[in-house]
């Protein structure tokens, strides 16, 4: 546990890059506005996608920057050579890279919400950035620590990670969509998948975390 | 090297043979004896190819997710060429399908894609399988490249039925012409027929194409191994002690007798 | 629905032939292999194993 507070701490402590992540998504949700119509009747529709795909850009940024920074310093195998359970590395940067993107979507959310007047503060709406959020981090954890050791890490760590995230994409759109037109209720479905797949996809990255670690 | 200079031994000839049979059995069928679609005309007729190579590039990766939890939970060789082996086949028989079903629909929808919720998953499943060569071949070692290629096995093959489950509820906001008209027992006999025909004669394909390549790599694997050994035994004094460098009992019997058949001795 | 077959002939005609281009290429790497196979033996045999 202390393990998982310490990996916390230090993740954390890469915060100057958390501000590039933040400007990243900021810029996109502004750029969001001259890629699509958002005054249209599919505003909400285009809305909610180009706010996910800030996050997820953002996102992606942000999990490729923490193990290559890891990697660099060396600790990545430091970690694995004193006698830790590869399921504490695990959560303390899964927690980590799931903060950030937290961090980034609680400052993206308001303005996104501001600029086009959608209801981007709605709880639901809220509720599905965590849960989103938290699958994207969980996956891109695993991945991003399966690059780390590539030669093109930045660039695999994506092609792994988007098919395989490609339920959040649709269920967290969707979701937010509905949301933004009034429709919550219809949401349900979509919100149940994507927290079936949190659990399960958690899970299975924190048991198969140890297989990644190895050397 | 027996193994390696005999084209293959008889059984998996027959199983060849067998394929190639059933195959032009199932071909003879789709052009001859099955009626065309009442709607689709001659064009439904791809159908036939199509349907029973999504069904292989399905099965391809349950076999890698197979040799996959073999090799975490084993650390098996024989498991890690098993998924090794089954990649190679998903990857071509995905295309195919992509292909096939593009080709299909573009007389059919007049558009050369449709986001049909099952061709979707198929093109998602394209990049998974792209992404599992990109792995192995960015990985490293070898042994590296097989642990991590295990974990993207099993990440994904869970993963598939939730994307294709998303998927599916997606394209119920989104109706598009389907590829299929007809599935299931609504299929008329001939059809089914037909159909059922191709999957038998696509499946031992299927598993001839498994073996021989699951040979190859074994053959790969053990020159690899033997190259290893070789290297660090001409090395004068390796490490003090031993010139011999230890290995695991299966492998040093193929090293002392290279006579042997390669492909008898698996471990 | 006549023009239609030109699309079913490009369908089955891709798929023969990517599977035979498929075989025709395990074989390459049969005959590759085999070479190899050779190769290191005649090298044990230099080395003196």
């Amino acid at each position: 546990m202390a393990l998982v507070w310490k990996d916390l701490v230090v993740e954390l402590r890469g915060r100057e890059f958390l501000g590039a992540m933040v400007a990243f998504a900021l810029i996109t949700i502004v750029t969001l506005n001259f890629a699509f119509d958002l005054s249209g009747s599919e505003r909400e529709a285009s809305g909610a996608g180009g706010l996910w795909i800030a996050f997820l850009f953002s996102g992606t940024l942000g999990l490729g920057r923490s193990i290559a920074v890891e990697r660099d310093r060396g600790t990545l195998e430091g970690l694995s050579l004193c006698p830790v359970p590869a399921g504490a590395i695990f959560l303390g940067k899964f927690l980590s890279n799931l903060a950030f993107i937290l961090i980034v979507q609680v400052v993206a959310l308001p303005v996104f919400a501001a600029l086009y007047n959608l209801p981007a503060l709605r709880p639901l709406v809220l509720l599905i950035a965590l849960v989103g959020a938290a699958g994207f981090a969980a996956l891109g954890t695993l991945f991003s620590a399966v690059s780390a050791s590539s030669r093109s890490r930045e660039i695999l760590m994506p092609v792994l990670l988007f098919p395989l995230s490609i339920p959040i994409v649709i269920g967290t759109v969707r979701v937010t969509t509905l949301v933004f037109q009034d429709r919550s209720g219809e949401a349900w479905p979509w919100f149940n998948l994507l927290a079936a797949f949190d659990v399960v996809f958690v899970s299975l990255a924190y048991v198969v975390f140890d297989l990644v670690l190895e050397d | 090297m027996n193994n390696v200079q005999r084209r293959s031994d008889l059984p998996t000839q027959a199983l060849g043979l067998m394929a190639t049979l059933i195959l032009s059995v199932g071909i003879y069928m789709a052009f001859v004896y099955v009626p065309a679609d009442r709607v689709q005309g001659d064009a439904q007729r791809i159908f036939y190819v199509h349907v029973p190579m999504a069904w292989l590039a399905y099965l391809a990766f349950a076999v890698i997710f197979v040799g996959s939890v073999g090799y975490l939970w084993k650390r098996s060789m024989r498991m890690d060429r098993l998924a090794r082996a089954s990649a190679e086949l998903g990857f071509l028989f995905t295309t195919l399908v992509l292909v096939t079903g593009s080709i299909w629909g573009r007389p059919i929808w007049n558009a050369w894609w449709s986001w049909d919720a099952r061709l979707t998953t198929t093109l998602i499943l394209w990049f998974i399988y792209l992404g599992y060569f990109v792995l192995r071949s960015y990985a490293g070692d070898r042994e590296r490249g097989a642990r991590y290629a295990a974990v993207l096995g099993i990440v994904g093959a869970i993963d598939i039925p939730i994307i294709h489950l998303s998927v599916t509820w997606w394209r119920t906001l989104h109706p598009e012409p389907i590829v299929l008209n007809t599935s299931g027992p609504n299929l008329p006999n001939s059809m089914l027929a037909t159909l059922l025909v191709c999957f038998a004669g696509f499946t031992l394909l299927y598993i001839y194409l498994l073996v021989q390549k699951y040979r190859v790599e074994l053959v790969r694997d053990t020159l690899a191994e033997r190259e290893m050994t070789m290297m660090l035994n001409s090395r004068p004094h390796a490490h003090g002690s031993t010139s011999q460098v230890p290995t695991s009992p299966s492998s040093r019997s193929r090293i002392t007798t290279p006579g042997d058949t390669v492909g008898a001795s698996e471990d | 629905m006549d023009d239609n077959l030109g699309y079913l002939f490009a369908a089955f005609g891709i798929t023969w032939l990517a599977i035979a281009g498929y075989l025709l290429y395990l074989g390459q790497q049969v005959r590759a292999l085999r070479d190899e196979v050779a190769d290191q033996g005649q090298g044990m045999r230099d080395d003196g194993v």
